[in-house]
């Protein structure tokens, strides 16, 4: 019995929906081949076969956003989660008031007396703000659970384990403190002085909070680095990868601050940092020093190398690389093109390269890039 | 990345028996079709991943109330919908000043043919076209457009997905071909049309 191929009775439409023809398009290449040697053999289906290419080709969504790394990270992340049980533990004791009687009249009389005492107390406060620095001694002291404390007196840098897997990697002179376990607790968190570079277990159920001095750094996964020694005065926060919030500690923020708590956290993606001023407070988001490429497996030679290049092109290229906000008249620059090698420079380079250009200059505002520039004559 | 229907019945078993492996592996090949669904609602990477994480999580807590037979596929487009829109939802009330453009997105898609891909000035101009029709469309069309046709569910699927009635699925499909066909000039190249039947008259409802 002869087999017949069955793509000899196929339509338009099958080969539309054929989900191997589909992809061997989409790769194109050696796996298209088989389709155009296929087609030589088969010559009356030949316009057959390049109508479906360009059909499919036509409807086509980028699927690129989320990158290989991003998905077995996120897959092993979860695995973890799982393995330690965090969640399979139905009987942990949650920090929550138990729903007894008893417990609600305290709970009403302790708000009489506070609000008897109301006007003594925040008066006080204000006396002991003083005294009540968020130190890294202050800040553990007010743990209701024991701690783990891991220091590095070494010159070397120390990666310490936490218990979801975490890894902290503890820079000379440092000190963290966290809990034995974070099973029983609704977040995982971690007291630094000192410095250190954190690459977090995702866990979207438990939020992961680092307490430097006055800052709180809050993720769920993420890569991001803390600097806050004694001798500082400010704590540092950059981030290499996901999202990363900070904001100011609302139990050592004063009465007139109030506002200033989790609600007006300020957001960092990769390549961003702030910078916290102990002294008042303040929050002031930058730049890293040395933004990295993003993008790892882009063909960086090629896209570095403008000739003729639109300047907008050139700014979307950069934007897209490192992931960060670049600010510019679109029109005013509309008639700047762009000829320069830019590969092998950092991006403070590059801007200097492309602002000398242009015959203008940039700052870095609010973790953003902002050109200034007055255009060009169209040549 | 695709199951056959009895190894998607034999992964969720194992599932429900407690297999951690059998949900990494379910994690492992669903994660592009639900987190690029997710792109359409919002550009938010970091929010999508959570969520997907959070379905998967939420998935193994609740193994032991779960119905043995389910369509996976459509369960889960089902339930990270509600996840993923309820977080949205949920930045939308946090943020009252300054929100991020990228929550404000209801549901799109741009159609594009990638830079590596060898493609015809024929096929360019053909994606640029549809695209101008299909940003024209409100959010539930362009939705049902895109479960459709890139995700190739079926009419029952999607009436599940959207939690609307199969009948509705059908007819927002008519309106949003009805819509198409008026939009396109007549000078518009034979292949588009062609391209419009395949898409929904012949394959409607496969």
């Amino acid at each position: 019995m002869i087999v017949q191929d069955p793509y000899l009775h196929y339509n338009l439409e099958d080969f539309f929906w054929d989900e191997q023809f589909r992809s061997d398009v989409m790769t194109g290449g050696n796996d298209f081949a088989y389709w155009e040697n296929w087609a030589k053999q088969n010559p009356t289906k030949e316009a057959l076969i390049e109508k479906a290419r360009l059909l499919i080709l036509s409807v086509y969504i980028d699927n690129s956003t989320f990158h290989e790394d991003e998905v077995q990270q996120l897959v092993r992340d979860t695995q973890k989660i799982l393995e330690l049980d965090c969640i399979e533990d139905d009987h942990f004791e949650r920090l929550l008031p138990e729903k007894n009687l008893y417990k609600y009249l305290l709970v009403a009389a302790s708000i009489l007396i506070m609000a008897v005492l109301g006007g003594v107390w925040v008066q006080q406060k204000n006396s002991n703000s003083l005294s009540f620095q968020p130190t890294y001694e202050n800040l553990i002291k007010e743990v209701p659970h024991s701690l783990i404390e891991k220091v590095n007196l070494t010159n070397a840098p120390l990666i310490v384990t936490l218990p979801d897997g975490t890894r902290a990697t503890l820079s000379t002179k440092s000190k963290i403190s966290y809990a034995e376990k974070f099973i029983s607790l609704d977040k995982r968190e971690v007291f630094l002085i000192g410095e250190a570079y954190f690459e977090v277990v995702r866990n979207t159920q438990k939020p992961f909070l680092v307490y430097a001095d006055g800052l709180v750094t809050k993720v769920l996964g993420t890569k991001f680095r803390v600097r806050s020694y004694a001798i500082d005065k400010e704590v540092l926060v950059e981030v290499t990868a996901g999202k990363v919030s900070v904001f100011t500690n609302p139990k050592f923020v004063s009465s007139e601050n109030k506002n200033s708590n989790e609600l007006s956290s300020i957001v960092l993606v990769p390549n961003q940092k702030v910078s916290f001023l102990k002294s008042d407070a303040s929050i002031v988001k930058t730049l890293v020093n040395e933004p990295i490429l993003l993008k790892a497996d882009t063909d960086v030679k090629k896209l570095f190398n403008f000739d003729d290049t639109p300047i907008n092109t050139v700014f979307a290229i950069l934007k897209d690389i490192y992931g960060i906000d670049i600010v510019f008249d679109e029109e005013l620059l509309a008639g700047c093109t762009l000829n320069a090698n830019l590969e092998g420079y950092s991006l403070y380079e590059q801007l200097n390269i492309i602002c000398k250009a242009l015959n203008g200059n940039y700052e870095v505002l609010d973790g953003r890039v902002i050109i200034n520039a007055k255009g060009c004559f169209k040549k | 990345m695709s199951f056959t229907p009895e190894n998607e019945n034999s992964i969720w078993q194992d599932l429900l028996s407690g297999d951690k492996h059998a949900l990494a592996k379910l994690m492992q090949s669903f994660f592009r079709p639900l987190a690029n669904y997710g792109l359409r609602f919002t550009s938010d990477k970091e929010l999508i991943k959570d969520s997907v994480q959070e379905l998967f999580i939420v998935l193994w807590e609740r193994r032991n109330q779960l119905a043995t037979s389910v369509n996976l596929k459509s369960y889960l487009f089902t339930s990270f919908r509600r996840l993923l829109l309820r977080k949205i939802k949920k930045v939308h009330k946090t943020a009252t000043l300054n929100l991020d453009p990228i929550y404000l997105e209801s549901f799109s898609f741009v159609l594009g043919i990638d830079n590596k891909m060898i493609a015809s000035e024929q096929a360019k101009n053909l994606s640029k076209h549809f695209n101008e029709l299909i940003t024209k469309l409100p959010a539930r069309q362009k939705e049902v457009i895109y479960l459709k046709f890139f995700e190739t569910l079926s009419r029952e699927e999607i009436a599940n997905v959207l939690e609307i009635a199969p009948q509705t699925v059908s007819n927002i499909l008519q309106i949003a071909l009805a819509k198409l066909k008026t939009g396109t000039p007549e000078s518009v190249w034979k292949l588009y049309k062609l391209l419009l039947a395949l898409l929904f008259v012949e394959n409607l409802f496969r």
